[in-house]
Formats: structure tokens, C-alpha cells, sequence
């Protein structure tokens, strides 16, 4: 019995790892905050988890995960208008769309899959590259970034806003040419 | 006119849609593996038991806010009975499909021919892809003749020859052209630019990973595969990492030859470094050739 346990347990432990990234990620498109983005995304993986006899094996199993996740979105945004938890259903179809063409990539796990994104901040300019690392890896605040390069707060977030844009058309083109 | 902005307010909120998703797959992408790790031990302290109903503890930020709690808790004892029905079936279901016996006998022959004492000529590409450096990609020869004893010659590596050996006791040792240091000391002298590291020597310890792969992987047998250019019908097994280790590939494919045991292909993919670089490692069988001792000493390479 108590076998049985710890062996349900790892595949309670596999069906975590296999999925979290892109998950996350499609929580975090509606969230800056990253405690309720949690918290979202540990709701939406014991949801699943119980719920997993529901689960039709012909279909994406992270399409579904995405599903749950999109509900227990809008009911929380329904609840109370919280100004840090923006839903809204373009925004929805943006995000699964783009996660589910950077699925389709076919690597095995997540990290992988984002090699496409990768790719297109590789082809970047140094300096947005220098810019993405400082905000992203480093974690630096715009406020922070401003002080360093020397210009205001605002056109830091300009400046990076710029390149997203252009990482999305690098990622869009990225795909159209992988999908002919 | 009204039209017209209406369009471009369309264009506009759509834009900012588009920046928060990649945004959120910037910061996926840059997050460190102990965040990650932490945040995976955090939900699984909260791995639902079987047993009734696991009420999903919120965090104090985040409960007066109403949304968090989201389960019910089951009252009727018909669906528990059904949901721990289910649970055992896809339990048992998964765990017969990630683990086939036929699999771990492959293994076991193939790691047993693999330790016999002939030396096998392997061609080797590893390459190696890293978030804002370019895809590098290395050839080599591993000439391996027991499992204490193997060489990798880079041919295009800027030092030549650049050849790597180890032993068991992972005292690794490496030599090339101008220097050559064991492992304990620091890579000091050693070419980094050929972007070869500790992670990838010790992916040549074949039978390291052959023992591991049965027990700490999930394997998916495929019993009639073909190599790309090549008719033989062999056995073709992939393992998936259960669980996170830093130290082990995340993904290993194992190509034998059913006729003889000997294995065919290997390919090995991991992260190495800070989680942002993935390494793959493919070494093909070519040819057995007899080749004494002493071509594995140092000695016979300065």
C-alpha cells in the first residue's frame, strides 16, 4: 500500500515537472504578480490531477491544463476586479496560440521548446541583448536600468516593450517557417 | 472615422496582449533551475492524497482575495469510491506503460556486451545550445574499449589532438596538445572555447547511465526502428528523467542491435551550466577495431 503511494506520488511528481513550464507561463500572461500566478498554477495542477479520469487521451494534455487554468482565472477576475490580474479572452487566444506554436517545436521538455525564443534573442543587437539579460536573468528593475544606461525609467520600458515586439514577429516568422 | 480608431484601439490592445505573452515567456525563460525546483517541492507538499479531499492551502496574500479556494470538498462516498478507481487504473496503467520488462532486458544485454574488452570506434557530435550564443557543434571519435578505458579525439577542436580519458573512479583526467590536468584541478589550461565540460565526459560513462536508465527513467520501447541511412532493424528505447537531477541527461535514446546486443546509437541530451544550455550528445557505432593498451596512455598522444 504504502508502495503504491510513493509510486502515485511520482507520477503525481512527473505530471508536475512535464507541465509546469508552459503552464506557468500561460498564467503569467495575465498576472505580474508572481505569488497569485502561483498560486494559479498550484489550483490549476491539483485540479487537473484529481480531474485526470476526465482527461481525453487523444487530446493535448497541456491544452487542457490550460483550460482549467483559463477558468480559475476568470472566476477569480469575476470575484473581484483586481487590478493585477488582467483577464481578458484576446488575450487568452494570443497566449495559446503563441505556447502552442512553441509547442509544436517538438522537443521534450519546456526549456527546450523555448530554444525558438532563444534563437530569436541570440539574433538580436548586443545592446537589447545586454538589455533583455539585465531585465530578465538579472532581474533588474526598469528603475534600476535606468540609472545604468543613463535614460529615463519610461524609455527603458519603451526600449523593451521594442524588442518583445520584435522577438514575437521573430518567433511568429520563426514558426510560419517551420510550418511552411 | 469612428471605424478607423475603433481599429486601431483593436490594434493597440492587441499589441499589449501580444507584449504580456512574451513577456511571460521571457520570464520562463530566464528563470533559475532552483526557483523552479522549489516551486515543483512547494505544490508537491501539497500532493493530494487518495483519500477525501486535500484543501488546497493559499498563501496568506493571496486567501483574503477570495479566489484560491477552489475545491470542494467531495461529500458523496460513490465518487470517492469511482475517483480511487480510477486513480489505481491509470496508475497501474502508467506505470506498466513507462516501465516494459522487454526494455530493461535490452538494457541489461547491451550494457554486459558494452563491458566486454574490445575496442569500438564511435563517431561523435555533440552540440551545444545556449540562450544567446550561437549553436555550437563538435566532432569527435571516441574510441572505447572497456569502461575504464576510452578516448575522445576532437578533430576540430584548436588543439589537436585534444583527447579525454577517464576511468571509473571519476578521476577524469584530460590532455590535449599543450596541457593536461585531472579533474581536482582547475579547467586552467584546458581549451573552454571547445565548450566541452565535466557534464559531457561523464556522459561517456555508458554503463553508469545503462544502470540507471531501467530504474530512474521512464522508457519508451519501440522494438522495429531504422537509423536514419541505415536498413538494419534494431531496438529503439528513449528514457525520460523522472525526477530533476542536475548531474544526469534529462533524455537518453539507446538504438541496439537486437542480433548482436551492440549498441548502435546513443544520443544524450541535458542542461548544463546555469539550466539556459542544452547539450546533446550522439555517438554511433562504426566500426570494432583491436587496438593494444598503450594507445590509451597519454604517452602515446604527446
Amino acid at each position: 500500500m504504502h508502495q503504491h503511494h510513493d509510486r502515485d506520488r511520482k507520477i503525481f511528481e512527473v505530471f508536475v515537472r512535464e507541465n509546469e513550464g508552459a503552464l506557468l507561463a500561460y498564467i503569467r500572461t495575465f498576472t505580474r504578480d508572481a505569488q497569485i500566478a502561483e498560486d494559479l498554477f498550484q489550483e490549476t495542477m491539483l485540479i487537473a490531477w484529481r480531474k485526470f479520469d476526465e482527461f481525453d487521451s487523444c487530446g493535448s494534455l497541456s491544452a487542457w491544463l490550460r483550460g482549467i487554468a483559463k477558468n480559475l482565472i476568470r472566476n477569480a477576475w469575476r470575484k473581484q476586479s483586481n487590478d493585477r490580474l488582467v483577464f481578458n479572452e484576446s488575450t487568452a487566444i494570443i497566449a495559446q496560440n503563441t505556447i502552442e506554436a512553441v509547442e509544436t517545436e517538438g522537443s521534450d521538455t519546456w526549456l527546450e521548446r523555448l530554444s525558438v525564443l532563444s534563437d530569436c534573442i541570440s539574433r538580436l543587437p548586443m545592446r537589447s541583448r545586454e538589455l533583455v539579460t539585465a531585465r530578465y536573468a538579472d532581474k533588474r528593475t526598469a528603475d534600476e536600468l535606468a540609472l545604468s544606461v543613463g535614460i529615463s525609467a519610461e524609455a527603458v520600458r519603451k526600449r523593451l516593450q521594442r524588442i518583445r515586439e520584435q522577438l514575437a514577429d521573430c518567433i511568429e516568422r520563426h514558426l510560419g517557417e517551420a510550418t511552411g | 472615422m469612428s471605424e478607423k480608431r475603433g481599429a486601431n484601439d483593436k490594434q493597440i490592445h492587441e499589441r499589449s496582449d501580444r507584449d504580456a505573452v512574451m513577456d511571460s515567456l521571457l520570464v520562463s525563460l530566464h528563470e533559475q533551475p532552483s526557483e523552479r525546483e522549489e516551486r515543483v517541492q512547494r505544490l508537491l507538499a501539497k500532493y493530494p492524497q487518495r483519500r477525501g479531499s486535500t484543501r488546497i492551502g493559499t498563501t496568506p496574500m493571496a486567501r483574503p482575495q477570495g479566489y484560491a479556494t477552489l475545491f470542494r470538498q467531495r461529500t458523496s462516498r460513490v465518487r470517492l469510491v469511482f475517483a480511487l478507481a480510477t486513480m489505481m487504473l491509470v496508475t497501474c496503467g502508467v506505470y506498466l506503460a513507462v516501465a516494459p520488462p522487454s526494455a530493461q532486458a535490452a538494457f541489461a544485454r547491451a550494457a554486459t556486451v558494452l563491458n566486454q574488452p574490445v575496442t569500438r570506434v564511435f563517431d561523435v557530435d555533440i552540440t551545444t545550445q545556449g540562450v544567446v550564443q550561437e549553436m555550437r557543434e563538435l566532432s569527435a571519435t571516441l574510441y572505447r574499449q572497456s569502461t575504464e578505458r576510452f578516448l575522445l579525439n576532437f578533430e576540430n577542436a584548436r588543439v589537436n589532438p585534444c583527447i579525454v580519458a577517464g576511468n571509473t573512479q571519476r578521476n577524469w583526467i584530460r590532455f590535449g596538445g599543450r596541457t593536461w590536468l585531472s579533474d581536482e584541478e582547475s579547467n586552467e589550461g584546458f581549451p573552454n572555447y571547445t565548450w566541452f565540460d565535466l557534464v559531457a565526459v561523464r556522459q561517456l560513462h555508458f554503463s553508469k547511465l545503462f544502470d540507471e536508465l531501467p530504474t530512474d527513467y521512464d522508457l519508451r520501447w519501440l522494438d522495429d526502428a531504422m537509423l536514419p541511412g541505415d536498413s538494419k532493424h534494431l531496438h529503439r528505447i528513449e528514457a525520460i528523467r523522472r525526477h530533476y537531477d542536475a548531474t544526469m541527461p534529462r533524455r537518453v535514446v539507446v538504438w541496439i542491435d537486437p542480433d548482436s546486443d551492440v549498441t548502435q546509437q546513443i544520443e544524450v541530451s541535458m542542461h548544463v551550466a546555469d539550466f539556459s544550455i542544452i547539450r546533446t550528445f550522439v555517438a554511433r557505432f562504426r566500426e570494432e577495431v583491436p587496438l593494444d593498451e598503450s594507445f590509451f596512455q597519454l604517452e602515446s598522444h604527446r
